[in-house]
């Protein structure tokens, strides 16, 4: 050891000496033959041979600067010896000696390292790599451009170790839920921070479906307003360290945007995209198909009991015989049902098109300006996604100290029609999806085509008003969503020629949004509850400004050690506003406006939050391998306890490129890192720590009227409300090896949550359900693994492979003295009985079902009448957490020429799901299980089989319970890359693929439906499935052009 | 040295606009669509604990008042699963109901009431009727539990108390007898005005109206004690002779409308919303009435005829005996055999049901009456005083409670002549325990849809004087029990009902001192003041 640092001291010392000595040979050159003259030269890529536009050539240790034209071309004027620096983004500079040559051939080299080099990081803080201290990933966006997603964050699920994204099965604009290296917030959102361009944007889901099984409609979130065509980099903040600038924001970890922008030097640049994909419904369900409509064996003998027998069947065996339905018609008793979803669900088409423009001036400015359209025909009859953006971003140099950069967007978006799932009234998927096999889906359509029957009314398909014609739902009952979305800011730099900067930025996001809902008087279910139908028309302003002072400056001591400072203060307010306007009975027919309803109620509420926020950061490097980062924030809230000021954050983060003492061989890298920070979380609603007092209503005896009041809403509040904290351990480490043909990156943390906010159940006696209360305590240990790898590269052919993998596991620690806080419970007409609950000492998110009683030996108690257990007999049983711990990526990327093969498999694991569809499926009839046995009878009382095998789902819940595990194909491109030659360097890039997304599933446990089918996006329901919106497929084209 | 000014200038501006935001922050935290104490006008809460006493919108009408007392006192009977407190079948969920719904929807806002007039002169007289309202509340609670929260409950927001301990009925009484005496003192004919009051607001003395309204309470309450304390009980009665209720004119009522769901009656809008053809009028109440040619009896009650026209007449009517069910193995259990040839004739839409007049989603609820005052103050006269005095409570009662009636409206209504004649019929015993009989029966009829007090007070007259050794009847009424297989008493009637089921874990250690305390917690265990003696 001791001879090998020996060594390395010797070996230094050489190259600093032959370094210094080649330094002076040159200088003496240069000052014999000095001439100046015009070099010309081309650039192109070494692996492609395609020129490379838009390059920098630098004469080096001058300002002479100029790029090269379109075809690649340059010409700079030089004395001559000199060194050309040639560079362009996303490829190494390389360095041209020239001595005599008067043209110069560059190829450059493309970089594999370029995005790890150099990070985002909080407040989108550019650092070199080496220098971080906690986990940082970095995704291009263009990676999610090709096989899209209408919500871009959907495209991230499986790329990034420890990120959990779950779409939401419930339209074409649904919301997503992204987890972080686990929950922080036992009953609240869990959902990371969205910054775009250091504008903090809202991702607010201002509906959601509902927690007790009956669904509803979900609103979608704020994030479907980005066009994936405008990102660069998306860069995730995991751990608390790295978030820690953020304060309390930053509580669940912060995922980055970083926009396209202009590149400096360069002429007007045009970037084309176009993606046309269709979309088709993926069909899960695997029902018997021997037995048909009907009850205790026999098929329907009349109309009404055609009816009432819509989700039975229990008839008997298909034979083909003419049956009676339940619009009085007679068909074949025979099996109809295979292809339902095919026949119902239509093919969607979604086309994306985006035009965007760059230009770059030669002082550095740049601008780009970008058009997204947005244009999704779901495959939901009847429903569709519309989406409108407009995105610049200037970023000027004015003079040599001032910056300014200005970026504004507008997005304008319109969703029709997300249905509404699981047994939610007028839900879409539920009647569709337990037609007795006999049942041709299409006879529902009645005579308007629209699920309507002759009088106009909802042609109710079965006894249960409440369970809506899937047509009706689609075409009749109406839901709209239209927003548009401002957002901007001015952000202005000015540096001293000391080096102090001082920052000031002002951004903000404007949203409008209009929900309307109309339940017109002839849904089945609304004759039933006697309303005369209604409306909802809620308009939503919703307005985030932030503004952010901040000021520093690097200071330098000697040459290994330097500090850069950083001093910030942040002023954030939201405000949502909501007026709404709807009510019951419409006195016109087929007018379905506010002012057409008889019984009008009106309502309006506003949220304010404000927050005040001090920060500040100190990097200290020691040469190019010691790397310490400091970190404290204050925040103020206006959301807790009034008089409290000091919620100080802090956090500390050091990296250690071991590479650099040690010279192992073939490492290209070498980092070991740590951190620790301790974050805060805010309360996610206003006025909570004070009683508040209002109106419900007015009575009117006698003449007089006594408007009738209201104290608090059943949650006690507490004006003694401090914020939740986010304890965090992480270490790490980052190698790379052989030219970075291997890389490998390993997170493992312990993070500790404390003082979360929940709504603790106390006894009612106090006049209350709840108390807020900052009793929740749950802690993770997780472990992070992401793999890259290039295993064949060569000149027409490379395999680029890489892998994620994650492991995180929660457990609640404690609950302030409760045993447990119920979260929701599956109570759908649909006799499910099963429910969510944080348990102290458990994994978080524990499914809790009924099971059969049992005897003193642990035996099933038998009711011998039915052969089977007695579904009001039960017991609860727990059936495990709904969080999945294990979860993985693997990204494979083919080359060959001009030929790109990229696929992706993903999968998580552990996590259980209940399934209301499955119970439903065997209570029904239509289970593949309750096909054999039909015939007998069952127990002393002879019973039917629907009898005994539905006392059997009734009474055994927990076996619904099944393994939320799943491995995917998620999506595959095949894609073609145009010469630039092909076009005589007209068209700089061209590229054609053909894409695939949610190809097919690999692995998965639970039968009948897709195991990502979530009704909703909150953290309660996590656990719970009910027939939502089945699965689709898309494939399609995308074709990108660049001029 | 100017880049030190210049970051001095940035430093200090930001530390001023700092200092100067804080109070910013806790504007920025009030609700702007609500209001705070210091702004809010407690009447409106005065409102909303008049109305919620009469019922909550989670529907302990129907489940506790309902499907439970309204049975066990044979005011009503039913044969399907809901209303079956007839057969005395403990229906946990249903009977601790009013437990659970009273105490989130009216102890709270009466506590906040009581809290946001305390000690301010504005609202003095507002402040002394939250006292007596907050009393009328837990007593009805105590009546039906024994043990309750009291001294602690409805605290979770003033004193941060989640896990209120229950109380001794004793000591609940005690301090309801204090508190109502102490406010009915107070209540000040100079101060204000509460408009919130729907009971008395529009009554031309609205203060007066409320010291004979306070005083009425507190004979009912102390009547109370007839088994247990009579000594304080006949100290009480002294206190509010005379100052009691005068007329109907004073009676306790609160209105409803059909405006909206909060406003609504809730026995309706519960009955109506739940199971209304289910619900049958007792037998025993039906042939009382009838036997009586009590005018009432065509008020109260309405049958279906076979061609499914409402009628009224009185002869008509016929009553659901109680502890009945349709089919099942044992014939005497069986509606199909114990009424065979009326039920073969008319099904079960031949029963009697209860009026229109009474249910309906615009009626009011009566809270307390002049006539079960001044029926109190007979049985006082009765137990301790002289019968004459007594004859002219009941005389006063009997014709107030038919009178009453007009609450209802015209269809309702019944004349004073309709009330001579009946008083013309039954005069008062001249033997004390005949007379007591006589008095609290009349209380019972007049208690029809006050199903609580009706209930209360027949275990109050009951002890072990009154058992009737041939039939097994106790009380006055004298009500014969059923024993309907599986019930939950061993065919006795109920002596208070159950605490909801979530208490044993809401609330658990406290449940479990409060069940140590006062014995099992089931139907047939006897609070304090229901000694059998």
């Amino acid at each position: 050891m001791k001879k090998n640092l020996y060594e390395h001291k010797i070996h230094s010392c050489l190259k600093f000496v032959v370094l210094s000595a080649l330094v002076t040979l040159l200088s003496v050159v240069t000052s014999f033959a000095q001439t100046t003259r015009v070099i010309k030269g081309t650039v192109t890529d070494a692996a492609t041979n395609e020129s490379i536009p838009g390059a920098t050539v630098k004469v080096k240790g001058s300002t002479t600067a100029v790029g090269t034209d379109p075809a690649g071309n340059f010409s700079i004027s030089a004395t001559t010896p000199t060194i050309l620096v040639v560079s362009f983004l996303g490829y190494d500079p390389k360095e041209v000696v020239i001595t005599n040559q008067e043209t110069v051939a560059v190829k450059l080299t493309e970089s594999t390292q370029q995005l790890k080099d150099v990070v985002v990081t909080a407040l989108g803080v550019t650092k070199e790599r080496r220098s971080v201290g906690y986990s940082e990933t970095t995704v291009k966006g263009a990676t999610l451009t090709e096989a899209r997603t209408n919500s871009f964050v959907n495209g991230l699920e499986g790329k990034i170790a420890g990120v959990n994204v779950s779409g939401v099965a419930t339209g074409p604009n649904s919301s997503t839920n992204v987890i972080i290296r686990g929950i922080t917030s036992l009953t609240g959102s869990s959902q990371p921070l969205y910054v775009v361009d250091n504008i903090p944007l809202v991702n607010n889901n201002y509906q959601t479906t509902g927690l007790d099984g009956y669904g509803g409609r979900d609103g979608g979130d704020g994030m479907s307003s980005i066009n994936p065509d405008d990102i660069e980099t998306i860069s995730v903040l995991k751990g608390a360290a790295a978030t820690a600038l953020y304060g309390y924001r930053g509580e669940n970890g912060v995922i980055l945007i970083t926009t396209k922008k202009g590149k400096s030097g360069q002429g007007l640049g045009v970037e084309i995209n176009s993606n046309y994909v269709l979309e088709k419904v993926i069909n899960e369900t695997n029902f018997q198909h021997e037995y048909g409509q009907g009850g205790g064996g026999t098929a329907p003998i009349d109309q009404n009991s055609a009816l009432g027998s819509m989700e039975s069947s229990w008839g008997a065996k298909l034979n083909g015989a003419e049956v009676i339905q339940f619009d009085g018609v007679k068909r074949p008793y025979s099996y109809e049902s295979d292809g339902n979803f095919q026949r119902f669900y239509t093919t969607g088409g979604n086309a994306n098109n985006t035009v965007a423009f760059t230009k770059g001036f030669d002082d550095g400015s740049t601008t780009r300006f970008s058009f997204g359209d947005l244009s999704d025909k779901s495959y939901i009859p009847n429903a569709g996604f519309k989406r409108m953006t407009f995105t610049q971003t200037t970023n000027l140099k004015l003079g040599k100290n001032l910056t300014l950069d200005l970026s504004s967007a507008y997005v304008t978006e319109y969703t029709k029609n997300n249905p509404s799932v699981a047994d939610a009234a007028g839900g879409i998927n539920w009647q569709a999806m337990f037609l007795p096999p006999n049942v041709n889906i299409t006879s529902l359509k009645g005579p308007n085509g629209n699920g309507t029957g002759a009088d106009g009314n909802e042609l109710n398909a079965s006894g249960d008003s409440y369970t809506t014609n899937p047509y009706y739902s689609a075409y009749v009952l109406q839901e709209a969503l239209h927003r548009n979305r401002f957002t901007g800011s001015a952000n202005a730099r000015y540096t001293f020629d000391s080096g102090y900067f001082i920052g000031l930025q002002v951004a903000d996001d404007y949203m409008d949004d209009r929900f309307t809902n109309i339940e017109p008087p002839t849904a089945a279910y609304v004759i039933d509850e006697g309303i005369g139908g209604d409306m909802t028309d809620q308009n939503t302003k919703q307005t985030e400004l932030n503004i952010d002072l901040t000021t520093g400056k690097k200071f330098e001591f000697g040459k290994d050690f330097s500090v850069d400072l950083l001093l910030g203060a942040n002023y954030r307010k939201s405000v949502q506003e909501y007026l709404t306007a709807g009510g019951n009975y419409f006195a016109l027919p087929n007018l379905y406006v506010v002012q057409n309803l008889e019984f009008p109620s009106n309502s309006y509420a506003l949220n304010n939050e404000e927050y005040q926020s001090l920060y500040g950061s100190a990097d200290f490097a020691y040469k190019n391998y010691l790397y310490l980062t400091v970190t404290g924030r204050n925040d103020w809230y206006s959301t807790l306890a009034p008089g409290k000021l000091n919620y100080l954050y802090p956090s500390i983060s050091g990296s250690f490129v071991f590479s650099e003492l040690l010279h192992i061989p073939q490492m290209d890298l070498g980092k070991l890192r740590f951190s620790y920070a301790d974050v805060g979380g805010a309360y996610d609603a206003p006025y909570q720590t004070l009683q508040t007092y209002g109106l419900q209503g007015t009575i009117t005896i006698g003449g007089q009227s006594y408007p009738i009041g209201t104290a608090g809403n059943g949650t006690v509040p507490n004006s003694g409300l401090v914020p939740s904290s986010r304890k965090e351990f992480e270490v790490g480490t980052e190698m790379d090896f052989f030219h970075n043909r291997l890389t490998f990156d390993l997170a493992a943390y312990r993070k500790t949550v404390t003082n979360d906010i929940v709504p603790v159940s106390i006894d009612y006696t106090s006049g209350y359900t709840n108390a807020l209360l900052n009793v929740g305590n749950i802690r993770y240990n997780g472990i992070e693994v992401a793999l890259g790898g290039t295993p064949v590269k060569s000149e027409n052919f490379s395999w680029q492979i890489n892998g994620n993998f994650a492991y995180a596991k929660g457990k609640v620690l404690s609950l302030g003295g409760q045993p447990n806080i119920t979260l929701s419970s599956e109570a759908s007409d649909w006799s499910a009985n099963a429910y969510m609950q944080q348990v102290v000492g458990k994994e978080v998110n524990q499914i809790f079902a009924a099971a059969p009683a049992e005897d003193a030996n642990g035996k099933v108690i038998i009711d011998p009448t039915t052969g089977a257990p007695d579904p009001t007999q039960t017991i609860i049983k727990n059936y495990g957490s709904a969080e999945n711990p294990w979860s993985g990526g693997l990204e494979n990327n083919f080359k060959y020429k001009h030929f790109r093969l990229e696929f992706m498999i993903d999968g998580k694991f552990g996590g259980h799901v209940f399934s209301e569809t499955n119970l439903v499926a065997v209570t029904s009839g239509l289970a593949l299980s309750t096909e054999a046995g039909r015939d007998k009878g069952y127990g002393t009382d002879n019973v039917y089989a629907s009898t005994y095998y539905g006392n059997w789902a009734l009474a055994n819940q927990g076996q619904f319970v099944y393994s939320d595990s799943f491995i995917k194909f998620r999506q595959i491109i095949f894609g073609y890359d145009f010469p630039a030659k092909m076009f005589n360097n007209k068209i700089q890039g061209l590229n054609l693929s053909f894409v695939a997304r949610n190809v097919f599933t690999i692995m998965k446990k639970i039968p009948n439906v897709d195991p990502e089918s979530s009704y909703s996006s909150e953290i309660q329901t996590q656990g719970f499935e009910a027939p939502s919106v089945p699965y689709s497929r898309t494939f399609g084209l995308n074709l990108k052009v660049t001029l | 040295m100017k880049i030190l000014n210049i970051y001095s200038i940035a430093v200090a501006l930001l530390l001023i606009t700092f200092a100067s935001c804080k109070k910013d922050l806790l504007k920025a935290n009030t609700n702007p669509t609500a209001s705070t104490a210091a702004n809010y006008d407690p009447n409106l809460l005065l409102t909303e604990v008049e109305l919620n006493y009469c019922g909550s919108q989670a529907g302990e009408n129907w489940g506790t008042e309902w499907c439970g007392l309204a049975g066990f006192i044979q005011h009503i009977a039913g044969l399907d699963g809901y209303y079956n407190g007839d057969k005395y079948i403990n229906s946990v969920g249903n009977f601790g109901g009013y437990f659970a719904q009273q105490y989130p929807s009216t102890v709270q806002p009466v506590v906040e009431l009581y809290h946001l007039t305390a000690n301010n002169p504005k609202y003095a007289n507002l402040h002394q009727m939250s006292r007596i309202m907050k009393a009328l509340v837990f007593e009805r609670i105590t009546d039906l539990y024994g043990d309750v929260p009291y001294f602690q409950a409805g605290l979770g927001y003033y004193e941060r108390i989640y896990q209120p301990a229950f109380d001794p009925q004793k000591d609940i009484y005690t301090d309801l007898l204090k508190e109502v005496s102490q406010a009915v003192d107070s209540l000040n004919s100079s101060a204000d005005l509460p408009k919130g009051d729907l009971m008395y607001y529009t009554n031309g003395d609205q203060i007066g109206a409320w010291k004979k309204f306070g005083n009425s309470l507190l004979l009912r309450m102390a009547m109370r004690y007839t088994k247990v304390d009579p000594a304080t009980a006949q100290k009480y009665v002294a206190q509010v002779q005379g100052q009691t209720f005068e007329s109907n004119a004073d009676n306790a009522i609160v209105g409803h409308t059909p405006a909206s769901t909060e406003t609504f009656n809730r026995d309706a809008q519960t009955i109506l919303g739940n199971d209304s053809g289910g619900i049958k009028i007792n037998k025993t109440l039906v042939s009382d009435l009838y036997a009586n040619k009590d005018p009432r009896l065509h008020v109260i009650a309405y049958l279906f005829r076979n061609d499914n026209q409402s009628d009224t007449i009185s002869a008509d009517q016929h009553g659901l005996p109680g502890g009945l069910v349709e089919g099942g193995l044992n014939p005497l259990y069986n509606i199909v055999f114990q009424d065979a040839d009326y039920w073969k004739a008319n099904g079960l839409t031949g029963y009697s049901t209860i009026n229109s007049n009474l249910l309906n989603i615009s009626a009011p609820t009566l809270v307390l009456t002049y006539a079960q005052t001044e029926l109190l103050l007979a049985d006082a006269a009765a137990r301790w005083g002289s019968l004459a005095d007594a004859n002219t409570h009941y005389q006063n009662g009997v014709a107030a409670a038919i009178t009453q009636l007009s609450a209802y409206g015209d269809g309702a209504t019944l004349s004073d002549n309709d009330a001579s004649t009946y008083l013309r019929y039954h005069t008062l015993s001249s033997n004390a325990i005949t007379a007591l009989s006589q008095i609290n029966y009349e209380y019972w009829v007049c208690c029809f849809m006050d199903e609580y007090e009706a209930w209360c007070n027949w275990r109050r007259t009951d002890n072990k004087t009154t058992l009737n050794a041939t039939t097994g009847a106790r009380g006055y009424p004298s009500l014969v029990p059923v024993n309907y297989p599986g019930n939950a008493t061993g065919g006795t009637i109920p002596r208070r009902l159950n605490y909801p089921t979530d208490q044993k874990i809401s609330d658990g250690a406290a449940y479990k001192v409060a069940v140590a305390r006062q014995g099992p917690d089931n139907l047939k265990t006897r609070m304090w003041w229901d000694v059998d003696n």
